[in-house]
């Protein structure tokens, strides 16, 4: 037998393309039998298509049964998953797997084979083939929008140091990419030059090459961020990382977020969060403070985190949940009965850029709700947190009492329990002693006599920054005084303990007012983390008791880098507009691109019902033609009619077939179409000087004629389909 | 209108033409049997006045073919020296002089005269042309041509109705001169003629004999004058139209741009085809020519004209797919 190399060798790679094609398009959303199973149904769909195509099927029976099967495959490769039985044999990974490959399998199959069946029969579906294999190529390229898969940091890093977002630019390639493809298949249509199509699967590996071992690099290494302006990666938990659910705090989440005053051997300060503030809102003393964590409980030794369930209440212990798991009211806090003239609300969204164990929000939060991440790329977490921030001046609070009437004997003693060490309450006497004797029994003077008594005695050093054992801070306070904020926070909440005022050590971080620089956003580093004291004052809550010892020896926190601050608040806002009923200042492109699209589907199903009224319009114009109209023309409007009503059931001259032949080939059905085919040719091609016009009514006798023996022989249900087709008639030629 | 270009009798004139071609199609197929598509060519070519070749293999019936032809036709000119039906059996040592005719020396009158040779005749049968050297294929060309022969530089005219039915067989290719792609030019048609169909077989066996007692005298001849009659009908009155001159150039242009030909068709074999589409027209009963002619005779009019790449040998499958696009215009420019 003899063996055509060049068509064998054209097949191979064409089959190899599609194959290519469907495996790099289910390459960013299936699993990798998922990825197999569409290269080698792309490659057994192209090679089935011809041998569909010589088959005696008509083509739009086999596009219709090909969906259909389809659909029938596609529910049977589901199997696997839905059936409780198969799941249960297979396994869950196994039988994913298996699902997914065979549904990436027949999809593939049935649809190449039907497409490229199609092509073989009527070349235009080329189009069609073509715009699929690009779709499937742009797809891996449009998932980078949501970070789904690892990033070409070649292509990305120096986009983001000059501040772009590289989504367009991923786009764009893509687009160019599925361009240089579709120039390079045009030559396909002269089917001659094998030199394109191996071009083509040039281009194909080639992307493979580039995505393969991005791809693997991804699964083995956590992912790599690029952070603007430092130029440090910052690790970042792609899961959020476990719950430091040990009370004695020993177990640490693997990433762990800064501890307090953490600022590292590194001279650069990390970015943590970005906090977007929604109501215009600067404290009086000049700090905002963000708590994440509080220490109330005395467990003989030391401050932990309380494990009763009964104090801390108004600190969320968990994140709240987005979707379906949302409670109305967002996390548990249960908020602490406030005086509504000493605080205002303050609403803001805290989106995380690295991963944080607990949510963090400014004080004192009332309500936390979970929110969409504007930026996954950028931001691990984002929520809302709704605030009820004391304004006026510490001195308003004089008078107060301490703690709350309401609470109960075992809350009383857990925020007041202090170590059994009387110094504590030798050196807490001391201070207050210096008061006035007005201010002597009232509790806020009392506390900030502590504070200020400590930061006159302490010294701020980082370089003491152990609180290992647990006589730590009564080494501290009862020694040389030297330590970091921890230790102060711990001193004050001790001292402030025995004096009978509840009080706690509360972490997070706390950011100098002046560095929001007028704008919404403040952007908190790792230099920001803080730790300091808490007392709770009748009516108003947890009031901070910040120690900052006059004598340091290190510098404060460096403002955040005003540029960055600003790129990531603006990524931040992304959402924003639509829930807070703001103009938008600055759309993305990615944004616009997509309004301009939904703008264009509008417009094209616009386009394509007028497109319907009017291909009816033209049928029905085209069929009244032999009953109107000037007589000179009537045999062209009759015969122009006669084919339509042929087009109708399916009948349509082939390429190239002379209208005498079609007319011969459909005789023994149609017998009028025959002198209907003689009178337009005559009236076309014939003598104009010797014209011989034929009777108005013959022609029309024989357009009756067509009619009924069309009736004759055409079933009703496919002359009723032809008469509701608006686009029969566009196949008249 | 303007109807003083259109003659009076023009309708009975394509009336007579046609009349003639069935008269001679009966004649023909009462003669020959399982020949329908062969007749219809070579009638067709007889009204175009374009002559042909037939490729085929021994004992097909060409010589009863065109000898029937030549009996079809009477010659109402008995007095002249051209005889209605001549056969020539072609040979390689045939001379020029032998189908052409030779002066002779009268010694009764002391002066040359000439003796008119087998081309004079209404039909010539040229049986086996390949066979022969090429200055004698060269003289029946220029005969073909020109329609006279040149002997001892005085030119003698042949008859007006002069046509030529050649055959070579394709496969006894040893020892013969092949007609060069040039001289295949000058023939209308080539006409490859395949085994008849079981049917016809059978009713040329059922047939023969009564064939051979009554060659189909019974039926009505046709004379030498109206078929030349019929001829001018036909290129007169059968309408060309203007877009029928377009789709053959455009057929041509597109055959000689084809990477499967290295040699296109002529311009001579589209000023050839024109009666012949003429002619094929009016066998149909019509007085105009259609896309329906053009398909029907392009292959029979370029396939020989063409020469072919290496490694392609189906020319009407070339044809085909270089005239299709031609063909579809024309087609679809009726139903504007």
């Amino acid at each position: 037998m003899k063996v055509d190399w060049n068509l064998a060798l054209k097949r191979l790679v064409g089959a190899l393309v599609w194959g290519l094609a469907l495996a790099i398009g289910a390459w960013s959303i299936s699993v990798s039998t998922g990825i197999l199973g569409g290269f080698l149904g792309g490659f057994a769909g192209f090679l089935s298509g011809p041998l569909l195509a010589r088959t005696r099927l008509r083509t739009p029976t086999i596009l219709v049964g090909g969906s259909l099967l389809g659909a029938v495959g596609l529910w049977l490769a589901g199997l696997p998953t839905r059936s409780r039985i198969l799941a249960g044999l297979f396994g869950p990974e196994l039988a994913y797997g298996v699902a997914d490959g065979t549904t990436w399998f027949l999809g593939g199959l049935i649809l190449v084979g039907c497409l490229h069946a199609a092509t073989v029969r009527h070349a235009s579906f080329m189009a069609v083939e073509l715009a699929l294999v690009c779709l499937a190529l742009i797809t891996p390229l449009s998932a980078h929008r949501d970070g789904f898969i690892s990033r070409p940091h070649l292509f990305v890093d120096p986009l983001w140091s000059q501040g772009w977002d590289p989504v367009p630019f991923l786009m764009a390639a893509g687009a160019l990419t599925a361009a240089t493809l579709l120039v390079l298949s045009v030559g396909r249509f002269n089917r001659r030059n094998t030199l394109v199509d191996l071009g083509l699967l040039l281009m194909l590996a080639f992307l493979v090459t580039v995505l393969l071992p991005l791809n693997r690099l991804q699964q083995l290494a956590p992912e790599q961020k690029p952070m603007g302006q430092n130029g440090q990666q910052e690790q970042e938990g792609k899961p959020p990382p476990p719950m430091e659910q040990d009370p004695n705090g020993k177990e640490k989440p693997r990433q762990k977020p800064p501890e307090p005053e953490d600022k590292g051997e590194q001279g650069q300060p990390k970015p943590v969060a970005l906090v977007l503030f929604h109501d215009d809102f600067t404290p009086t003393d000049g700090f905002y403070y963000f708590r994440q964590k509080t220490m109330s409980m005395f467990n003989g030794a030391r401050l932990v985190p309380d494990t009763t369930g009964l104090a801390d209440r108004d600190v969320p212990s968990r994140f709240p949940a987005a979707g379906p798991e949302a409670q109305p009211g967002g996390v548990g806090i249960v908020p602490e009965p406030t005086d509504s003239s000493l605080t205002r609300t303050v609403r803001t969204t805290v989106n995380l850029i690295i991963a944080h164990p607990l949510p963090i929000g400014l004080i004192n939060a009332t309500r936390m709700e979970a929110s969409g991440n504007p930026d996954p790329y950028h931001f691990v977490r984002a929520y809302k947190v709704q605030s009820a921030a004391f304004i006026g001046d510490l001195s308003a609070l004089m008078g107060r009492r301490a703690g709350n009437p309401l609470w109960s004997r075992q809350v009383w003693s857990h925020y007041t329990r202090t170590p059994d060490d009387p110094r504590y309450r030798r050196l807490a006497n001391e201070i207050v002693g210096r008061l006035q004797q007005q201010y002597r029994e009232d509790p806020l003077a009392q506390a900030v006599m502590v504070k200020l008594w400590l930061e006159t005695e302490g010294t701020y050093s980082l370089s003491q920054r152990i609180l290992d054992s647990d006589d730590a801070v009564a080494r501290f306070l009862f020694g040389d005084k030297v330590g970091y904020c921890v230790h102060f926070a711990h001193a004050a909440t001790h001292l402030v303990r025995s004096l009978g005022i509840p009080a706690r050590v509360a972490t997070g971080y706390a950011a100098d007012a002046r560095y929001r620089f007028e704008g919404s956003a403040l952007l908190l580093q790792d230099a920001n983390s803080h730790a300091w004291c808490e007392i709770y004052l009748d009516g108003v809550g947890w009031v901070p008791l910040d120690v900052s010892p006059q004598r340091t020896d290190a510098r404060p926190p460096p403002p955040p880098d005003a540029d960055l601050q600003r790129m990531l608040g603006q990524l931040a806002r992304k959402e924003a507009p639509s829930q807070e009923g703001k103009p938008q200042q600055k759309r993305s492109l990615t944004e616009l691109a997509r309004q301009v699209l939904a703008v264009l589907a509008r417009g094209a199903g616009i386009l394509l019902i007028l497109g319907v009224l009017a291909a009816w319009a033209g049928k029905v114009v085209r069929r009244l033609g032999p009953y109107f109209g000037p007589e000179s023309t009537r045999p062209l409007r009759t015969f122009r009619a006669a084919l339509d009503c042929l087009a109708d059931v399916g009948l349509t001259r082939p390429f190239g077939d002379t209208r005498e032949r079609f007319a011969r080939d459909l005789g023994n059905r149609f017998e009028a179409l025959a002198p209907l085919t003689e009178f337009r040719m005559r009236e076309a091609l014939g003598d104009p000087q010797n014209p011989s016009r034929p009777e108005g009514r013959e022609l029309l006798k024989h357009y009756r004629d067509l009619g009924r023996q069309i009736r004759r022989s055409v079933p009703f249900w496919r002359r009723f389909l032809g008469l509701l087709n608006p686009f029969s008639w566009l196949f008249v030629r | 209108m303007n109807t003083s270009t259109i003659p009076a009798n023009r309708g009975t004139l394509l009336d007579q033409a046609y009349e003639l071609a069935q008269t001679l199609e009966r004649r023909l197929q009462h003669a020959i049997r399982g020949r329908e598509a062969v007749i219809d060519l070579l009638l067709t070519a007889l009204l175009a006045d374009g002559h042909v070749l037939l490729e085929d293999y021994p004992g097909s019936g060409k010589t009863t073919l065109a000898k029937a032809l030549g009996d079809a036709i009477e010659d109402d000119q008995p007095h002249d020296e051209i005889v209605a039906f001549r056969r020539i059996q072609f040979t390689p040592d045939l001379l020029p002089s032998d189908i052409t005719g030779v002066t002779v020396f009268d010694p009764d009158t002391g002066s040359f005269s000439f003796r008119p040779g087998p081309l004079f005749a209404h039909i010539v049968l040229a049986d086996e042309i390949n066979r022969t050297s090429p200055k004698v294929q060269a003289a029946m060309l220029e005969a073909m041509a020109e329609k006279q022969v040149t002997v001892d530089n005085v030119s003698h005219p042949l008859d007006e109705l002069f046509f030529v039915v050649a055959t070579q067989n394709p496969r006894d290719q040893a020892g013969t001169y092949p007609l060069p792609v040039a001289q295949h030019d000058r023939f209308l048609f080539k006409i490859r003629m395949d085994y008849i169909e079981r049917e016809a077989e059978l009713d040329v066996l059922r047939s023969a004999r009564e064939r051979r007692q009554a060659p189909g005298l019974d039926l009505p001849r046709v004379s030498r004058s109206s078929v030349v009659l019929a001829r001018r009908t036909v290129e007169s009155f059968v309408h060309v139209d203007e877009r029928i001159h377009t789709c053959l150039v455009d057929m041509a242009r597109s055959i000689r741009e084809s990477p499967h030909v290295t040699q296109g068709v002529s311009t001579r074999s589209l000023v050839l085809m024109l009666p012949a589409l003429q002619a094929s027209a009016l066998k149909r009963g019509r007085d105009y020519v259609t896309a329906e002619d053009v398909a029907y005779l392009a292959p029979y009019v370029f396939a020989h004209r063409m020469e072919l790449a290496p490694g392609i040998d189906d020319a009407s499958e070339v044809i085909r797919e270089c005239t299709r696009p031609a063909m579809e215009t024309l087609t679809r420019s009726t139903l504007r």
